[in-house]
């Protein structure tokens, strides 16, 4: 691009140019009107910027709306079609996250934690350790994808950067929590590594995002839940009653992306049910892995000897609320996984699925 | 200042009326953000069933007249001794205790169970966990009868 060096001479002498204001198509006197909570992006979402396209025209960070110079460059974008990342309630979402943060620094009463018996700690430790190893792929998925999606799909964008936050603060606070309590972090299993590899290495957004915002996140949203339920003190339900708010969005968002996507391509239902059943293979292994399930089952019971008496009681009936509810989203999203549920019938008890689990 | 001194009784619309006032009063809306939930409560008596609408509405928490029991988000439903323990322990600690929080008390169905048509709208009970804890916690501040 050539450097108009008269430029700067012409604008000293007040010869300004002035194009931008005289010949630039724009639609001027369009006025948004800001609703109850502000100035939101669905009241932005007006004239020719509010027309989202199905197909991006360009691949430029330039606005919708805007008057778009006819040489900018390309760059290169790989994600074009809104079906591809849209969900028709990512505006409300995005607008909610703002709303809706809060610091694992200010917001968590650290000081009140108190001293519990070496079991309860131990075991919230580890499931402090388990959530502050997993959640932070919720931040590396959507980064990896992030510069990839056109920008006419900017609040797809703006929602994945909340959702990045979000999961920044859910790694912070479970760290904190493990080191603030005299107990330290604990074990953490290849297995888990694995699901989470299982989704960093997703060969396309779609793979990623169902494994990701509907079954992963799906599952730690029923984890959340339960922490807060066996929480050892109000510091911890805090902690989880936060992380809940945050996870339960982003769940909201996968389920109705989804829904979005396979409403404008149902051919895609057999390979989102591909990427489900090796998600749903080793979230199986998780449901039988110690340093999983333990530390919730003695933190349910208040302690080891209990939950050797009581035995896994209470994480049989959050494991049946985690495949429940994973359920019912997925029937949501249109994609009916209880005749398929590639998981042993013997995690299975008392579900309404069809298969009656895999073998 | 947040008044105390208003006696109503459990489970009654001024009940209700006072305690959303009271929430929406001391809601922090930097800390909370806003809801959007409208969340049925169905309490369940030995002879009758009171059914209360509680709007979560942008900053602001109101008991709505206007807003039809069955087309709400998510309904909470149980039995009315459980809603009077939960308060009782709210009021005698200043806000739930373990067992007493909204969460713990609907996790497994029991004793308080949550129902929607729409799991996204079940869903929303999640999202707005601490705002509708806050709306609980606030009986602290209200003198029961």
């Amino acid at each position: 691009m050539a450097i108009d060096t008269d430029y700067i001479q012409r604008a000293k002498e007040g010869k300004f140019d002035l194009s931008w204001l005289k010949s630039t198509k724009s639609e001027w006197g369009i006025k948004a009107t800001p609703s109850k909570i502000g100035l939101t992006l669905k009241d932005i979402a007006i004239g020719s910027y509010g027309e989202i396209p199905e197909v991006a025209p360009l691949r430029t960070m330039a606005p919708r709306g805007a008057d778009i110079d006819p040489d900018v460059p390309d760059l290169g974008y790989t994600i074009n079609k809104k079906e591809e990342v849209w969900s028709d309630n990512v505006m409300e979402l995005y607008e909610e996250a703002v709303s809706r943060q809060w610091s694992a620094t200010r917001d968590i009463p650290w000081s009140d934690l108190p001293e519990l018996p070496p079991d309860i700690e131990h075991a919230m430790c580890q499931l402090a350790t388990l959530l502050s190893e997993v959640e932070m792929v919720a931040s590396d998925f959507p980064a990896k994808w992030l510069w990839r999606i056109n920008h006419d799909f900017v609040e797809a964008k703006m929602f994945l950067c909340t959702q990045i936050m979000d999961e920044a603060r859910h790694t912070e606070v479970f760290r904190k929590r493990a080191l603030a309590n005299k107990g330290g972090l604990g074990k953490a299993k290849a297995v888990v590594e694995q699901f989470l590899k299982l989704i960093l290495d997703a060969q396309n957004y779609d793979e990623g995002s169902a494994l990701m915002h509907l079954l992963a996140e799906g599952i730690v949203l029923s984890v959340f839940r339960a922490g807060e339920f066996l929480a050892p003190s109000p510091v911890e339900k805090k902690i989880f009653r936060l992380c809940m708010q945050d996870e339960a969005r982003h769940v909201a968002y996968g389920t109705m992306h989804l829904k979005y996507r396979l409403q404008r391509d149902p051919s895609l239902a057999s390979d989102f049910h591909e990427y489900l059943n090796r998600g749903e293979e080793l979230i199986s292994v998780l449901f039988t892995t110690p340093e999983v399930v333990e530390p919730m089952a003695i933190l349910a019971v208040g302690g080891v000897k209990q939950a050797e008496e009581s035995g896994l009681f209470a994480a049989d009936i959050l494991r049946t609320r985690i495949i429940e509810e994973y359920l019912d989203r997925c029937d949501k999203a249109g994609l009916s996984r209880r005749e398929k549920l590639n998981i042993p019938s013997a995690i299975l008890t008392g579900l309404n699925v069809g298969n009656g689990g895999a073998q | 200042m947040i008044a105390t001194k208003v006696r109503s009784s459990f489970p009654t619309k001024d009940w209700f009326n006072e305690l959303a006032q009271i929430a929406t009063q001391t809601l922090d809306p930097k800390a909370l953000g806003w809801a959007d939930l409208n969340l049925g409560l169905e309490i369940i008596g030995p002879s009758e069933t009171y059914n209360v609408v509680v709007c979560f509405d942008g900053y602001e928490i109101n008991v709505s007249d206007s807003t039809e029991f069955d087309k709400v988000d998510a309904i909470v439903s149980g039995p009315i001794n459980v809603f009077e323990a939960m308060i009782k322990d709210i009021q005698s600690h200043g806000f739930a205790q373990g067992p007493y929080t909204f969460n713990a008390l609907t996790i497994a169905g029991i004793p308080l169970s949550i129902r929607s048509d729409d799991p996204l709208n079940r869903d929303k009970v999640f999202r707005y966990a601490q705002t509708i804890q806050h709306f609980f916690d606030s009986a602290a501040k209200l003198e029961t009868i």
